[in-house]
């Protein structure tokens, strides 16, 4: 008897701390794990200093009460940043004009890089020109400082790697804000469509 | 025993290194060092320190598990565990988790294992035996066949490496176990 109990006590243990350890079996990645822990807690993304191809300075709470959605990306970039890219196009074509309804109520597409030592102005200028990005509702933009940059990339949990050529890797995904500026929801990059539905509908 | 007390010190010196910064990060500077280097090596400090378990605790256990299942449960369970993907990148990015598994992970994998499997009957070691080949061989493949990055912590192609080292493991441990079930001692009728 006591050696089959011994055996369940073990399965019965196990089990739970597998299921604990994987969010009710939802999340074996980390990246699931970011993904699940931003749709149950919301977070509050700090007020870091941002400038955009333009030169504009602004913070991504200065955007006032629209949605917006970002994207992290480097302009050396020739793998999933370009992809990224190609989406925010698509979803930038979808949006509603702000000629049309409340101005205000705009969603806003956000790229951030995160290089931005070697990402001036000029070089986020010409990816939004490569991407047709409108600056009006898409911003490429780049932290001012390094502290800014860590802020930020811990705040949306994004973990950035050397690619071992001198480049990144990065989290390819698409993080939606809603009208308060918190951080509300993660998505996969490869569906322009729900993407561009969820930021007007306001994530 | 001296030749025990000689495997336990042993087990307890790789323990420690295993426990050095600079022993962990190079490591866990590339996946294979951390998923075949790092996590075995952790396993086999618990189960060469387990030469040092008093005799007495072992009965103790043996009256509560005499055929070694509950033990080996729980080093499959601690194996499965500690090899998800996040538990990977938690390791990395976390203190507070690489603490916890470099604390936990040798005797609940390696010391169980070697427990239960002085305990075990030869059939029940080949059953072990056997479904090790597919667990590892499945993991292989399918670190192999992801489209994504399974870990932030590591590169894609790094990911696809471990995966193929898994699977050359798989067959060198199908070859190890041929070998002994097949031209291994026979036992006298």
């Amino acid at each position: 008897m006591r050696p089959a109990l011994a055996a369940i006590a073990v399965v019965a243990v196990g089990t739970a701390a597998l299921w604990r350890g994987t969010d009710g079996g939802r999340a074996f990645t980390s990246e699931g794990a970011r993904r699940l822990a931003v749709a149950r807690q919301p977070r509050i993304i700090p007020p870091v200093r941002l400038q955009d191809q333009d030169g504009r300075a602004f913070t991504l709470a200065e955007l006032g009460g629209r949605p917006v959605a970002v994207d992290f990306i480097f302009t050396r970039c020739t793998t999933l940043c370009p992809a990224l890219g190609r989406t925010f196009a698509a979803v930038q074509r979808e949006l509603p004009s702000s000629g049309t309804g409340a101005a205000a109520a705009t969603p806003v597409l956000v790229s951030i890089s995160i290089d931005p030592a070697r990402d001036t102005p000029e070089r986020l200028m010409e990816y939004a020109r490569m991407h047709g990005a409108d600056p009006r509702r898409w911003r490429v933009a780049r932290p001012l400082s390094d502290a800014d940059r860590t802020a930020l990339l811990a705040a949306f949990g994004i973990r950035v790697i050397p690619d071992g050529a001198g480049g990144f890797v990065h989290n390819g995904a698409v993080h939606l804000l809603d009208a308060r500026g918190r951080l509300v929801t993660i998505v996969d990059y490869d569906n322009p469509h729900a993407i561009a539905e969820r930021v007007t509908a306001g994530s | 025993m001296p030749g025990a007390r000689a495997r336990g010190a042993a087990g307890v010196a790789l323990w420690g290194a295993l426990a050095v910064p600079a022993v962990r990060h190079l490591l866990e500077s590339s996946m294979v060092g951390h998923m075949m280097g790092e996590l075995p090596a952790l396993a086999a400090a618990g189960w060469l320190a387990t030469a040092l378990v008093p005799g007495r605790a072992r009965r103790a256990l043996a009256a509560f598990d005499p055929h070694g299942v509950a033990a080996v449960l729980t080093a499959a369970f601690a194996i499965t565990a500690w090899s998800l993907p996040r538990q990977l990148d938690a390791a990395i990015t976390s203190p507070a988790s690489a603490l916890t598994r470099l604390l936990l992970f040798p005797p609940l994998a390696g010391s169980a294992l070697a427990l239960g499997w002085e305990r075990m009957t030869g059939l029940g070691r080949a059953f072990v035996a056997a479904n090790s080949l597919s667990m590892v061989g499945a993991m292989g493949w399918l670190y192999v066949a992801a489209p994504v990055r399974l870990c932030t912590s590591y590169r894609f192609d790094q990911q696809q490496t471990v995966g193929v080292s898994l699977l050359a493991a798989t067959g060198l441990l199908c070859a190890g176990l041929v070998a002994a079930a097949f031209v291994g001692r026979v036992p006298p009728a």
